[in-house]
Formats: C-alpha cells, sequence, structure tokens
C-alpha cells in the first residue's frame, strides 16, 4: 500500500469516526446502547438481504405435496414478516388453503399455498428493491 | 506526514458516516420548495388546509361544513375527559408541560433517554398508565377526543418538531422518511406516490393533498369514519388502501413516520381538529 499503514493503524483510522459519533452522544449509555444494537440490527439485516434468494421460497413443481406446501409457505411467511412489507392480501390466502385442505379440496388449497408464497416472495422482493432505492420518489434540490 | 494522512482519512471518514444521516433542516427546505413551484399561487399557511387550499370547488363546500363543525363535540368530549381527575386524584394536567395547553405543536418529539419517538397519544396513555388507569385503544374514541381538545388549545401554534442532533434521533427521523418515500403493498405504492408526486391530480373522484400540512390539522373529523380520528388512524387507512399490510397504531414505524411526517410541516400554524371527507 502506497501510505504504508500498518494494520494496527488502519483499524485505529476505521475505527475514529465511530468513536467521534458515539463521543456525540451526550454520554447517555442507554442510547448508545440502543444505537448500538439498532447497527447490529441494520447489519445483520444487510446480511439476510445479501443471502435472501427469494426464489427458493417458490417450489414450482405441480407434483409438490400439500403438506410440503403448507410448510414452504409458512417458512415464506416467516422470512417476509421479518422485511416488514407484507401486503394485507397475503394472509388471508394462507387461511382459505388451510379452509380448502380442512374440506378435503386439495387442488383449491394448493392454489391458495402457491398464491401466497408468491405473494410472500414479491413482498421480499418489494422490501429489497425498497430498501436500495427509496430515494428515487425523494424531490430533488435544483 | 503520516500523522497528517491519517487524519486526513479520519476526517473523510467521519464525513462519509456524518453524511448518512439525513439532514431534516435542508429536507425541509427542498420539500417547501418543490410545493412552491407545483402550486405557485399558494401561500405557504395556506397548505395546513390540504385540498382545500388548491380546490376552489372543495373549498367552498369545505366552508360551508365549518360553519357548524362536526368535531366541536369530540373537543366538548376531549375537555371533559383532559379535566377529569384520574382515581388517585391526579389528571393529565399533571402529566404535561404547561399543564398540557398549547403544547400539540411539539408532539412528537425524541425521547433521548428512551431513545424513541414519543406521540401526543402515547404521552396520554403512558400518562394514565403512570397514574393507575388503563390505556385507552389508540386511532379513535376517547383518545382522539383528548387529542381533539389538545390540539384545539394549540390552535394557531406553530409546528415545532425538533430532532436532535444525535444519531438515534437521526435514525429514527431516517426511518420515517424512509418509510414515507418507499413503494410497498400489492398496489406499489408510497406515501409519497400520493402525497407528494402526484399532489393535487385526481385519484378516481378525489383530489389528492399535498403532504406539507397534513399533520395540522389531526385529529380529524372524516365523513368516512363518521367521527375524529387520530393521524395513525389514517396511516392504517392509506396502508390498507394501498394493499399493505398495516402497522399497529403507535408501533416504532408509525411513530417514526409520524415523526418525519410532522417535522415536514415545521413552521405552520396547528388548525386541529379539522374536517375531511
Amino acid at each position: 500500500m502506497m501510505l504504508n499503514l500498518n494494520s494496527r493503524n488502519f483499524i485505529f483510522v476505521l475505527a475514529l469516526p465511530v468513536f467521534i459519533v458515539a463521543c456525540s452522544d451526550n454520554g447517555q449509555t442507554q442510547t448508545s446502547a440502543n444505537t448500538e444494537s439498532k447497527i447490529v440490527e441494520q447489519v445483520q439485516e444487510i446480511v439476510d438481504i445479501q443471502q435472501t434468494n427469494v426464489d427458493d421460497l417458490i417450489n414450482t413443481e405441480d407434483d409438490v405435496h400439500l403438506q410440503d406446501l403448507m410448510h414452504q409457505a409458512a417458512q415464506a411467511s416467516r422470512h417476509a414478516q421479518a422485511y416488514n412489507f407484507v401486503w394485507s392480501t397475503t394472509e388471508s390466502l394462507i387461511e382459505k388453503g388451510y379452509a380448502s385442505a380442512k374440506e378435503g379440496k386439495e387442488t383449491e388449497a394448493k392454489y391458495f399455498f402457491q398464491e401466497a408464497k408468491m405473494q410472500f416472495k414479491l413482498s421480499i422482493k418489494q422490501a429489497i428493491y425498497a430498501k436500495q432505492h427509496w430515494a428515487l420518489l425523494v424531490p430533488e434540490n435544483d | 506526514m503520516k500523522v497528517k494522512i491519517y487524519f486526513v482519512i479520519a476526517l473523510l471518514s467521519s464525513f462519509i458516516v456524518a453524511s448518512s444521516f439525513a439532514d431534516p433542516v435542508e429536507d425541509n427546505k427542498i420539500i417547501k420548495t418543490y410545493f412552491a413551484d407545483i402550486f405557485p399561487n399558494i401561500v405557504f399557511e395556506e397548505y395546513v388546509n390540504g385540498v382545500y387550499a388548491i380546490d376552489e370547488n372543495s373549498r367552498s363546500q369545505w366552508l360551508d361544513i365549518e360553519e357548524f363543525p362536526p368535531y366541536e363535540e369530540a373537543i366538548e368530549a376531549g375537555e371533559i375527559l383532559f379535566t377529569t381527575p384520574f382515581k388517585n386524584g391526579a389528571s393529565y394536567a399533571d402529566c404535561f408541560e404547561n399543564g398540557g395547553i398549547g403544547i400539540k405543536q411539539n408532539y412528537p418529539y425524541f425521547d433521548t433517554d428512551r431513545s424513541q419517538v414519543i406521540t401526543l397519544e402515547l404521552a396520554l396513555n403512558e400518562c394514565r398508565q403512570q397514574h393507575g388507569e388503563q390505556p385507552l385503544s389508540y386511532g379513535k374514541g376517547d383518545i382522539a377526543y383528548l387529542s381533539s381538545y389538545m390540539a384545539a388549545t394549540s390552535k394557531d401554534k406553530l409546528i415545532h418538531v425538533t430532532v436532535p442532533n444525535e444519531p438515534a434521533a437521526l435514525a429514527a427521523y431516517e426511518e420515517g422518511k424512509q418509510f414515507f418515500y418507499a413503494r410497498r403493498g400489492q398496489l406499489n405504492m408510497a406515501c409519497a406516490t400520493c402525497h407528494v408526486s402526484s399532489a393535487g391530480k385526481r385519484l378516481r373522484a378525489d383530489i389528492l393533498s399535498p403532504a406539507l400540512g397534513q399533520t395540522s390539522h389531526f385529529p380529524a373529523y372524516r365523513f368516512k369514519w363518521d367521527d375524529v380520528g387520530t393521524i395513525q388512524r389514517r396511516y392504517d387507512g392509506c396502508n390498507t388502501q394501498i394493499r399493505a399490510k398495516p402497522f399497529k397504531l403507535q408501533s416504532e414505524q408509525y411513530r417514526n413516520l409520524e415523526y418525519f411526517h410532522t417535522h415536514m410541516s415545521n413552521g405552520l400554524p396547528i388548525n386541529g381538529p379539522g374536517t375531511r371527507k
């Protein structure tokens, strides 16, 4: 490296701005702890987003077993809830799916669970997009 | 020499960290300029009247309604609730600055000790719990009446929501801002889609109001509700309309949104409760 920084100095340089921001916190330890936990949450959220392969949530095979579909829909729901972008139309599909399954209407039940999974998947994609592009609607200063 | 280089790098890094937070004052300047460009004939103070500031026909109907305001009963009910002591003899007045009179313009605020946004309705319920009373349900009913009364006592006071210059407060403001501008729901719409980008345009039979000034007249009597309701009840309705699963009233998400949304209207007078369709 041109500047010939050794690793200890480099870490110091990176840590300094964090220290400066932390010092501007009026010394309130509660606030600092909350801020720190928020930063940890945000970093975890970014890691989650990067590791999400939302296409894996959808099984497009026709012969998938109803029980598997129920399990996958529940899994997709948990995943989607974490993003806080769930649609108001989705959870009722799960309820309809269970009602159809109870009545023995397997094909109909599969449709509802598949549709719910698709909506959960789209809401996750929407959340990821919004995280990156929400500022597109902010008016610009001319 | 090496020390100087470290100092410059540290300074640059600090700048990058600092610039990752929003600048609320700059945001306000930008939004006010934006609406001034779209509605050049509307004076700033008129934005508190929402769609009635920009559409003459709607305005004349509204002025007729205001001759016998439908929210008056809510203010009276709120005053009775506010002045009636709790079982322990204390009252709401004991929980607020200036006995709770003329303070709505300062809400929501960021509580740096608790590191969260405190709305007026949340503070009212915390006051109740502090004095051994059950919390009220949010959105409508008694909480909206209390809030209506407190808004009425703050009439014409200029909205003064502050964002302390500390990371947690700026982060809450930023989260509210992101919520406001992020598209969500099956219809893929943001608050800003209607109330910034399309303000003044028609959505079916309705004209969309500008975001600026929207919080000044809440709680509002809506004919659709046949009663007064809080701003967060309206958020719930908006989210439902775009087919997004609404958040719980007074959730962190909605409190942060209210924080950003109200800060946007800083400098405008409180004129709540108001009347809306």
